[in-house]
């Protein structure tokens, strides 16, 4: 009866103790992964006023969308000054407008050829940071004719978005 | 004859005796005694020794129904123990019962004198003892553990003067004679008769004439009465000696007291023991137990609450963090706007600049064959004259501080036929992989083709 009792004591306490060890892994787990997410948490507000002022000068300087279609307006810049440079145009698309959760960024895909002077010649005259207009794409490569170069780019325009 | 008023003070039972106490068998019950304050202290009577409670060390004063008084005359024998012969004495009596050696008995010398031997001229000398067995079944009520000595009551009460006297006390409703020899205890004897009449007196006279043929008992001087004088009434006056009336003695101890334990006392004191040293064990083991327990509960419950701690500190400032960490993101959506890092041709400059420039010089005869942006990444593909060159090529753009907004990985390059090898260079904007994993896909510029 007593080796019964003892037994039976045994196993609830490796039971008791199964429970509890399985228990203390998740919290273990948990303890790790909110430890890492304080972290990044603490990380974060060590950079806050960079962060602040970089997310004011957004808000200061981007646009909030026009209710009409900026986007032709966006092909013609883009084309004149393709033009300008003296690139050749040999495609060109409006792209839809690619809504982010802090930009609205309105884009022309073109297919270009030229030098590399002409191509640099162009980015230079269509980066305009106070309209918002940037290339957010480039493909560049040699054509089969050397020095010319066969480009693929996007241009677009950056907006506020939303959450902005 | 005198008359004396009993020195008893009686108190009830809620006083607890101090100093030295004994446990003794009274008139009527069980009595208390201590002195306190140099005047004794008398609590009771109780039916039982029990029932008064006595404190651990008392000594308890047997009733002379629990012990064999027998008063020995042994020879004394050069070489011999005089215990030895009292021994041989009282089994000759049988009275140490089956086990002699078991048996719990004492014994004190009284006095000794010259007897004339069977078929020596020289005469022998013979000691008289004072000698007490204990009796074998002692009665239940009588065994305290915690008492410190078993003494016999007439030796615990002081003697009625010097040379030969007799105390006549009731004891637990009986009379007892006891008697002493020059200040020393001899022997105690209960009488028959319950009542202190003629028959009593005939007794008592008896029994003097019995312990005075054995020479036990010699001229009686004195017979000392210590009881209730309605009580003895004009017995004393039958009495065949000089007698006196006196007040009731404290019991004190003896300058050689005995110590009569009953063997079962010494059993259950043993038992005790045992059993309080098992407990101890258990206890250990118990506190053992425990102290694993709370070390185990400790191990436990203190993740949880270190995890209940930093999900507090973490909820304080997860507003804030959340919001510098989304005006990161917006940052790096616009990078292409805002980031001279992230500029296609400041990039595309950057990454030709090694190529072009006679500064640093050392890597020469590279060249880039494609150049691709997007938001993704940065990828070059291009040629070397050798691979230390490309490997130099690759060493620059790592540490180019102007390329480090971008991881730079690339694969081993391929060796072309002619010699050259043909390298792939691709660099990812730094935590895009986790910003993208964030995100769930939200990129803004996802623009790749």
């Amino acid at each position: 009866m007593l080796f019964l009792g003892l037994a039976v004591a045994a196993g609830i306490h490796l039971l008791v103790l199964k429970i509890a060890l399985s228990l203390n892994q998740g919290t273990r787990r948990n303890l790790v992964r909110v430890s890492d997410e304080l972290g990044e948490a603490n990380s974060w507000l060590e950079q806050k006023g960079e962060w602040e002022a970089k997310a004011e000068w957004l808000k200061k300087n981007l646009r909030p969308p026009p209710e009409d279609n900026p986007a032709p307006a966006l092909q013609k810049k883009a084309q004149s000054a393709a033009t300008s440079a003296g690139l050749k145009i040999e495609e060109q698309n409006l792209l839809a407008p690619k809504i982010g959760s802090s930009c609205t960024i309105y884009a022309n895909r073109m297919r270009l050829t030229g030098s590399l002077e002409q191509f640099t010649k162009w980015a230079t005259q269509l980066y305009q940071p106070e309209s918002g207009v940037a290339l957010t794409a480039l493909n560049l490569k040699l054509s089969p004719e050397p020095p010319k170069m066969t480009g693929e780019a996007e241009v677009g325009q950056f907006f506020l978005g939303k959450k902005q | 004859m005198k008359k004396g008023k009993p020195a008893v003070e009686r108190k009830g039972k809620e006083k607890v005796p101090s100093g030295p106490v004994f446990v003794f068998p009274g008139p009527e019950g069980w009595e208390s005694w201590c002195v306190e304050g140099g005047a004794a202290q008398c609590v009771g009577p109780a039916e039982t020794p029990q029932k008064l409670r006595p404190p651990a060390g008392a000594t308890v004063a047997l009733p002379s129904r629990l012990f064999f008084s027998v008063p020995l005359w042994i020879p004394v024998e050069e070489g011999i123990p005089p215990r030895d012969l009292a021994k041989i004495a009282l089994e000759s009596k049988n009275l140490l019962g089956a086990n002699p050696e078991a048996a719990i008995w004492a014994m004190e010398p009284i006095r000794t004198e010259r007897v004339a031997r069977p078929g020596q001229e020289e005469p022998g000398t013979r000691q008289l003892e004072a000698c007490v067995v204990l009796n074998n079944s002692i009665e239940e009520e009588c065994i305290l553990e915690q008492a410190g000595r078993y003494e016999v009551a007439g030796r615990v009460l002081p003697p009625p003067g010097g040379g030969t006297g007799v105390v006549l006390r009731k004891e637990l409703g009986r009379w007892v004679l006891d008697f002493y020899y020059g200040n020393k205890w001899l022997h105690s004897q209960p009488l028959l008769a319950r009542v202190l009449d003629a028959g009593a007196a005939a007794e008592l006279r008896t029994l003097l004439a019995q312990l005075e043929g054995e020479g036990i008992l010699q001229r009686l001087d004195l017979l000392v009465f210590r009881g209730d004088a309605a009580e003895a009434g004009s017995f004393l006056s039958l009495l065949p000696c000089v007698s006196q009336m006196e007040s009731r003695m404290p019991p004190c101890l003896s300058a050689s007291p005995w110590d009569l334990q009953p063997p079962i006392l010494t059993e259950r004191r043993m038992v005790s023991a045992d059993q309080a040293k098992k407990k101890k064990y258990l206890r250990a083991g118990i506190l053992i137990y425990l102290g694993v327990v709370v070390c185990a509960l400790a191990y436990f419950l203190l993740p949880y609450f270190q995890l209940k701690v930093l999900e507090g500190k973490l909820h304080a400032i997860q507003g804030d963090a959340e919001k510098i960490r989304e005006a990161s993101m917006a940052w790096r959506e616009a990078g292409a706007l805002v980031n001279p890092k992230m500029n296609a041709f400041e990039l595309l400059w950057q990454v030709s600049r090694p190529l072009i420039e006679k500064d640093p010089g050392e890597i020469e005869g590279v060249r880039l064959t494609a150049f691709e942006y997007n938001a993704k990444h940065v990828f070059l593909t291009g040629e070397g004259k050798d691979l230390e060159q490309t490997e130099k090529y690759f060493a620059w753009v790592k540490k180019e501080p102007m390329l480090s907004a971008y991881q730079w990985n690339h694969p081993q390059p391929r060796l072309l036929p002619n010699g050259n090898a043909q390298f792939q260079l691709e660099g990812v904007p730094l935590g895009a992989g986790a910003g993208e994993s964030q995100e769930g896909g939200q990129d803004a510029n996802a623009n790749a083709p």
